[in-house]
């Protein structure tokens, strides 16, 4: 993965972003009122490229997510501010047919829970093929055949006879290639993987994270991997994001995340990582819970757990740079002054 | 799909079974001499006797219970006591007429309902679904004869747009619809209510599971991601109520009947008890029952049609 | 301006009361339906208790000049065939209704729901059979099952206050019993046990209580349903015998003269409307309000 990552370094100067946020900023309501569930959040994932998107269940990584899909539930969730652009394409400007003309064409998505994410009452290869349908204007029998290609492409043995099979008749693992073909049917440019793996068995994890691998190699997707899984985030990220209460508060090369973590939030996760060269006793939680939205404290967000807490914490710190590393950025008044 | 069908038939005997016997029973324990309710108490002893041999009354009790259950294994839902006719070329006569008013209601019910509760989950709070809660609260609240008389009165009496009394034994087909319209709304209003109630109700549910979301990811736009993937599910608990109600249907069927004086089981029924003719009686609940049973058979194989899960089960 | 609405946002006093789940008595007065209901219910039982004294004339006085007049200012609902005045028929009809309605409900509720928790508290033979009789009672229409029962028993109030009773109890059963079974795998129908708690101790004072909330919803629904059944019976001929007054016996007494006197029909009608419009309302709203799940 590191000589891609180089040669996405390489072409990131000269080649456009597949998928551009910048300033983001999410709301969700809460009892009548909107809070910002996610703020000011930028980031670019370049071609080849794999962004993944780290922090705590609540901190913001999946409304991200669904903020670039366009996917808020209506009436619950809304872009305040920001703009994202998906290959060269304003997703934040376009209404809601622009974007879902985009949707399942030039972005896929994969969600977390295989189980539940598919339709239950309709063929899997109809499942796959119906983007195709939409996106491509292919016949019916063509995306049957496209379905079945695919199927193929991940993996799925005797997809010819399993093309007009239901998801109850799949393992979890095998609905998630399913899942998988579907996001990729329409060959996007920019892939969200929202937690793929979690809801799998751990050698099932491996065979779908070397799949997307594979493939992001073979179509040269962009990828933007959403997970709790610093173990993932190593072994197939190039860049890291870590996320806590909304805000962005580390954004660093994976080599340099994990060789200097540098925010007191990003230590106390890797802290709290299993590893196998340290004794199972060294772990250490991070004490306290994250507020819900409605309590949580002005400036940074992470100073009521925070050991290192001082008088400047109650102003929201900027997102600097490390002195010598232009691309690890750090949002705190102690670390990264 | 046929192993299914002859599986689902043999679960329904023990039930067919039970609902006979309680049928038999039922009716045997009228209080008083079944012989003086149906001839008065000025009948002779001999005309009792009589009556009582050719009832079959006269047997032990278990014999009589034998020949109960053989009689309907051939068909033979016996003879009325009054009019000494066979009750199943009776029944044969006017089923028809009900079998019509009762589809008829469940499409009506369905056409509407579905379309209605979708629609109702859709824009929640708004004006569909505020009108869809009056519909089914009314569909649910007005006993059918109630209903009935008010658009008879509505329409019939003060409009004069439908005729007040059915008159169905007619080869105009027009005609024949004309008077189908009104008794078929009637009880079309209560399927309307339960279906569009089931359908909101799985639709609100339906739209928040994650393959909703994963269809709206693949950029479906908003009509197939309701119509194909969320109401694909909802079927499942619509048929269901479609089932469970046939039966309720059946029963405000008989009023219909009898409010816009149509042909059928309901003035069926009537007419036994108003003569007293036990045997009738006996025959039409048998009837009856047997609707129900086969309407819940149907049910179970339309699971099959709507739901792939059922038929690996 | 992303940052600004997020200083806001923070800088605002937590609402935190605001964020706890609305109560039960919120969730139920939201809708506004529940206490529509209440008011209409009372009213209906004021109106039939008090029967006698706001009834503007004897129900069963006839007058044959006053024969088949409609609204006027002497009778505001018109006279009957018999000259009878309808409005007090109508009104003295609402304690026929109610009585036989609440309490050919309340005995289907007791009957059912003791059947029900003992069926499921002991489980056993006696219980698989219960419960395959429960389904197929279930099975058939109330209507139909009131229907053949009052065929067969003749009709009188006992009879049909026992008729519908029975049809009543075989879903009371089934709601007592699925409720009982759930309430013996928690933890404390054990504890009780540890105790040395008799199982009837342990029946009617710590189980009972726990499924009245489901009972009470039902009870309201059926009690609608009871109300109709009655009303449905009196309509077919199979009601308290004439000369009471009932709504369903009023608007068949109505059907004869549909065409030149509808407001026989159409008042007595309305009662039933109201009646069944506000017990629904009631027990939605109490389903609401015990069920937060439910939806609106």
């Amino acid at each position: 993965m590191s000589a891609v990552a180089v040669a996405a370094a390489e072409v990131a100067a000269a080649e456009p972003a597949a998928l551009a946020v910048e300033g983001l900023t999410t709301q969700i309501r809460i009892a009548g009122r909107w809070f910002d569930a996610v703020r000011d959040v930028g980031f670019e994932v370049h071609r080849r490229e794999t962004l993944a998107l780290v922090g705590e269940s609540g901190c913001g990584k999946s409304l991200t997510a669904l903020s670039i899909m366009g996917l808020l539930p209506s009436g619950v969730g809304r872009i305040a501010a920001g703009r994202i652009t998906v290959d060269a394409v304003d997703m934040t400007a376009a209404d809601e047919a622009g974007r879902q003309a985009m949707r399942g064409d030039r972005i896929g998505m994969i969600f977390q829970e295989p189980m539940t994410s598919l339709n239950p009452v309709l063929p899997v290869g109809f499942q796959i093929a119906e983007a195709l349908i939409e996106h491509k204007g292919l016949s019916r029998r063509e995306a049957k055949k496209r379905a079945l290609a695919l199927m193929e492409l991940v993996r799925i043995p005797a997809a010819g006879q399993r093309l007009d099979a239901y998801p109850h008749q799949f393992s979890g693992g095998m609905r998630q290639r399913v899942m998988i073909a579907i996001a990729l049917a329409c060959s996007p440019k920019v892939l969200i993987a929202d937690e793929p793996t979690t809801a799998l068995d751990v050698t099932i994890q491996a065979q779908v994270l070397a799949l997307l691998a594979d493939l992001q190699a073979r179509e040269g997707l962009a990828v933007l991997l959403i997970t709790h899984n610093l173990g993932v985030v190593a072994s197939v990220a190039d860049r890291v994001m870590v996320m806590y209460g909304g805000d962005v508060v580390e954004s660093a090369p994976v080599k340099a995340f994990f060789g200097r973590p540098t925010h007191p939030y990003s230590e106390a996760l890797l802290a709290a990582m299993p590893r196998v060269d340290r004794p199972s006793d060294a772990l250490a939680p991070i004490p306290g819970q994250v507020p819900v939205l409605p309590d949580m404290p002005a400036g940074c967000r992470y100073q009521s757990r925070c050991p290192l807490r001082i008088e400047r914490c109650a102003e929201r710190p900027p997102l600097n740079p490390l002195p010598g590393a232009p691309e690890h950025r750090v949002r705190c008044w102690v670390r990264a002054p | 799909m046929l192993r299914f069908v002859l599986k689902r038939l043999l679960l329904a005997l023990p039930t067919l079974w039970a609902v006979l016997t309680l049928v038999f029973v039922l009716v045997r324990i009228v209080p008083g001499d079944p012989t003086i309710i149906v001839l008065g108490d000025q009948a002779s002893p001999a005309a009792r006797e009589a009556l009582r041999q050719r009832l079959g009354l006269d047997k032990p009790i278990l014999v009589q219970y034998g020949e109960f259950m053989v009689q309907i294994a051939k068909g033979d839902l016996g003879r009325s006591i009054v009019t000494n006719r066979p009750i199943s070329a009776d029944v044969a006569a006017v089923l028809p007429y009900t079998i019509e008013l009762t589809l008829a209601a469940l499409l009506i019910g369905s056409l509407i309902g579905v379309p209605l509760g979708v629609v109702a989950a859709q824009r929640r709070d708004g004006f569909v679904d505020w009108f869809a809660r009056v519909v089914s609260l009314a569909g649910l609240s007005f006993p059918a004869f109630v209903s009935g008389i008010l658009l008879l009165i509505l329409f019939a009496v003060e409009l004069r747009w439908f005729p007040v009394i059915s008159t169905v034994n007619t080869s105009d087909p027009i005609e024949r619809l004309r008077a189908l319209t009104l008794p078929a709304v009637n009880l079309g209003l209560i399927m309307v209510a339960y279906v569009t109630r089931v359908t909101r109700s799985g639709m609100l549910k339906a739209l928040s599971e994650d393959y909703v979301r994963t269809a709206r990811a693949k950029g479906l736009p908003a009509r197939l991601v309701v119509w194909r993937h969320a109401l694909r599910n909802v079927l499942i608990p619509v048929v269901t109520v479609i089932g469970l109600y046939l039966g309720v249907l059946i029963g405000n069927a008989v009023l219909t009947e009898i409010v816009f004086n149509r042909p059928g089981l309901g003035k069926l029924i009537v007419t036994a008890l108003n003569q007293r003719d036990y045997a009738l009686l006996q025959g039409l609940i048998v009837v009856t029952a047997l609707a129900i049973v086969l309407a819940n058979i149907l049910t179970d194989l339309t699971y099959g049609l709507v739901d792939p899960r059922v038929k690996a089960a | 301006m992303s940052a600004a609405a997020g200083a806001t946002a923070a800088a605002a006093p937590a609402p935190s009361a605001a964020v706890a789940a609305p109560s039960a008595w919120k969730r139920a007065t939201r809708s506004g339906g529940l206490a529509v209901g209440v008011v209409l219910v009372a009213a209906m039982v004021l109106v039939a208790l008090l029967a006698p004294w706001i009834a503007p004339y004897d129900p069963d006085e006839q007058d044959v000049i006053m024969k088949l007049e409609g609204p006027a200012a002497g009778h505001w609902f018109g006279t009957d065939a018999f000259g009878r005045d309808v409005l007090s028929r109508v009104i003295w009809g609402a304690r026929v209704s109610l009585f036989v309605g609440s309490v050919a409900t309340l005995a289907g509720i007791l009957v059912g729901t003791v059947v029900g928790i003992v069926s499921g508290y002991y489980g056993g033979l006696v219980d698989k059979l219960i419960t395959a009789l429960t389904d197929i009672l279930l099975s058939f229409p109330q209507l139909i099952m009131g229907l053949i029962l009052v065929a067969v028993l003749g009709p009188t109030m006992f009879n049909l206050i026992l008729a519908i009773a029975i049809t009543a109890v075989p879903a009371f059963v089934r709601v007592a019993r699925g409720s009982t079974l759930a309430m013996k795998e928690r933890d404390f129908v054990d504890a009780c046990r540890a105790l040395g708690f008799s199982d009837l101790r342990i029946m009617f004072l710590h189980v009972l209580p726990n499924i009245m909330d489901e009972v009470v919803v039902m009870g309201s629904l059926w009690l609608a349903a009871a109300i109709r059944t009655e009303s449905t019976l009196a309509f077919i001929g199979l009601g308290v015998p004439p000369p009471t007054a009932t709504w369903g016996g009023i608007i068949r007494e109505g059907f004869d003269n549909l065409l030149d006197a509808p407001w026989l029909s159409v008042f007595p009608s309305l009662a039933i409307l109201l009646v069944m419009i506000a017990l629904n309302l009631v027990g939605d709203g109490l389903r609401d309000a015990t069920d937060p799940r439910a939806p609106q």
